[in-house]
């Protein structure tokens, strides 16, 4: 094994140099007023963080916490029986099955997102075949659908993973000692498929949280999410703002950062042999 | 170990010399889909010299590149704004024109000269395009041509709950809409007149922040009318005539509007000044500039090709918003202004989109 070591050495240096080093530099521009375009003697300072009293800033994070608590329990009301029901089949329907979730899933998630958008314009093919009409572009409906439709089988497939591992003899067990099939589900099966369940939330509530092409879209600039005010931050007010915005962008994105690690630990302490990671 | 390492070094060297060729380079930074490519061909033909194309989608996109300095662009083609922001950031140099040897055979439209050589930048810059930004609108919507035509900016702003508007989602573009709607110039710093921009935009009741989307949105019926920038209106204008579909949108450029202007300039890092007033000059042959101007179907900024484009038949650009500035109407420029203008626009637009 030792031998091989080596070998790991250029995804060590690129960790290093694309995950490490701009982390470095992020935290530095959030706490300081460093700037990124014009190096100089720069200080510490906090003033960053006058941004969380600005109303949009606040609108943002507010939706970014309501879409994806919704979209997660969307996704694990509609997903937990999917994982059941996909567990509970034989091999080849199984594959079938989930052949058709995964396939869409390879296809550009930007071209999804565009498809989304093509049904909702009131002119849509679905108008011209079927006569209804979704006009839900620039609606929270809207965006909702959208970000359901785009999460689900990251709720399905921990869940399923988990299930599918699951002893049949312990539901055999439980019936044999005279539990009723709720009881079972809810003390045997339930219970056991939690690393999964955790997993699945996580998956599904933070690129929900982080996402900014789908609002962006599907809401027509109206809804606005964390990720869309980073963008907004980074992309476009760079020179109007003295160069600021950078180091705002900067803390915000620090802000989701730590919920992203908070979760990983979530994950970790909740699946430890992280079988639910796809 | 040392094996390992000398095969990647290895491995680098070759992807090092390969992208080495031993003509000089121009790095040029422009917008997408915005010159004739082939004409880059001819150009490198005729120089001997390889031409590295990189397309951007906005102006502060451009300027973080040539602020970043990490690439050494010798043309970079902004907006009157920008340029005006560069010029003061001292990121472009003045050109000189007694290398352009093409440069007096054309005649930059008058009106348009003396808007940019009202703001300071014109021994910058070699005008590429110009157009408007006015609005966009659904024709299959009954009333609505007849109410855009009788209230100009007003239809997009007080007519937000009977007509589904779109507003461009960028602090210049919105405010100034806002501020031409009020009655004041786009470039106004005055506290009152753009608190009244921020009333108009938070009272516009508006359905879709967008940008470069907003045409298509108009034209699906997702939306009745939009802020757009004329560009928009003529490459779906263009695209429709190609395609032969039915045109049920039309643009409408209210009688005082702002103009937008694309110029050529040299930035400071340019390490090969002389190729690029070469490149820009290339761009200044009669032919040249007319097949470009004819591939992109911008308004030109010189006379004698906006001449032959509208007159001569075989080109045929005379539907009534293609110029830009029409006799008797009224016509202002973004001027950058300061950082903290810059940075008021941006609450404006945050505060109106978050009302």
């Amino acid at each position: 094994m030792r031998r091989l070591r080596p070998y790991s050495l250029p995804y060590l240096l690129w960790m290093g140099l694309f995950i490490l080093i701009p982390t470095m530099i992020l935290v530095l521009l959030a706490f300081s007023n460093l700037e990124l375009y014009n190096l100089s003697l720069f200080q510490l300072t906090l003033q960053q963080f006058r941004i969380f009293s600005q109303p949009q800033i606040l609108n943002a994070l507010w939706n970014s916490l309501k879409f994806s608590l919704l979209t997660t329990l969307i996704c694990f009301i509609l997903g937990y029986p999917i994982a059941y029901y996909l567990s509970s089949l034989k091999e080849k329907s199984r594959k079938i099955l989930m052949a058709m979730m995964i396939v869409p899933l390879w296809s550009n998630m930007l071209l999804r997102i565009i498809a989304w958008e093509k049904i909702f314009t009131p002119t849509s093919i679905i108008n011209d075949l079927l006569g209804i009409s979704f006009d839900l572009l620039g609606t929270e409906t809207g965006v909702l659908i959208g970000m359901v439709a785009m999460y689900l089988p990251f709720m399905i497939f921990p869940i399923f993973s988990v299930l599918e591992k699951m002893d049949v003899k312990l539901i055999e067990a439980a019936k044999d000692l005279g539990a009723s099939d709720l009881q079972t589900f809810a003390r045997v099966t339930f219970p056991l498929s939690s690393g999964g369940v955790v997993s699945g939330i996580i998956m599904t509530m933070l690129p929900a949280m982080t996402s900014f092409v789908l609002p962006a879209r599907i809401g027509l600039g109206r809804i606005n999410l964390i990720g869309n005010i980073i963008e907004s931050k980074f992309m476009k007010e760079v020179l109007g703002s003295s160069g600021t915005s950078i180091n705002e962008g900067s803390l915000i994105s620090l802000v989701l950062m730590v919920f992203s690690v908070i979760s990983f630990v979530m994950i970790t302490r909740a699946d430890k042999e992280g079988e639910t990671l796809i | 170990m040392k094996k390992v390492m000398m095969v990647c070094l290895f491995l680098l060297g070759t992807l090092a010399l390969m992208g080495c060729s031993s003509k000089p380079k121009l790095y040029v930074l422009n917008w997408g889909d915005y010159i004739d490519e082939d004409l880059i061909d001819a150009f490198e033909d005729t120089y001997g010299v390889k031409v590295v194309y990189r397309q951007v989608g906005s102006n502060e996109e451009m300027a973080t590149l040539l602020q970043a300095g990490s690439s050494k662009y010798d043309i970079a083609v902004p907006s009157d704004y920008m340029i005006d922001k560069l010029k003061t950031l001292n990121l472009i140099q003045p050109i000189d024109f007694s290398l352009l040897t093409n440069w007096n055979d054309l005649t930059v439209i008058p009106e348009l000269f003396n808007l940019y050589e009202s703001m300071g930048f014109a021994d910058y810059v070699v005008p590429y395009a110009w157009g408007t930004i006015g609005i966009l609108y659904n024709t299959d919507k009954a009333g609505l041509q007849a109410l855009i035509e009788a209230e100009g900016w007003a239809a997009m702003f007080e007519y937000g709950d009977t007509y589904k508007v779109g507003m461009y989602d960028s602090p210049r573009d919105a405010v100034g809409a806002a501020l031409l709607y009020s009655g004041f110039n786009v470039n106004s710093e005055i506290e009152s007149e753009l608190l009244a921009a921020e009333n108009a935009l938070k009272a516009g009741k508006f359905k879709a922040w967008g940008e470069d989307n907003l045409k298509s949105l108009v034209i699906q019926g997702t939306l009745d009318m939009a802020l757009v920038y004329s560009g928009d209106y003529f490459s779906e204008y263009y695209l429709a005539l190609e395609d032969q579909v039915r045109i049920n949108f039309d643009y409408f450029v209210p009688e005082t509007t702002n103009v937008w202007v694309d110029g050529m300039v040299i930035p400071t890092v340019s390490q090969n000044i002389e190729l690029a007033h070469q490149f820009i000059d290339f761009f200044l042959v009669y032919d040249h500039a007319l097949q470009n101007s004819d591939y992109i179907g911008y308004a030109p900024c010189f006379a004698e090709i906006y001449d032959t484009m509208v007159n001569d038949s075989d080109y045929g650009y005379d539907f009534a918003t293609f110029n830009p500035y029409p006799d008797g109407s009224i016509r202002q420029m973004y001027q950058y202004g300061s950082n903290a203008k810059s940075e008021a626009l941006v609450g404006i637009l945050a505060r109106a989109k978050a009302a």
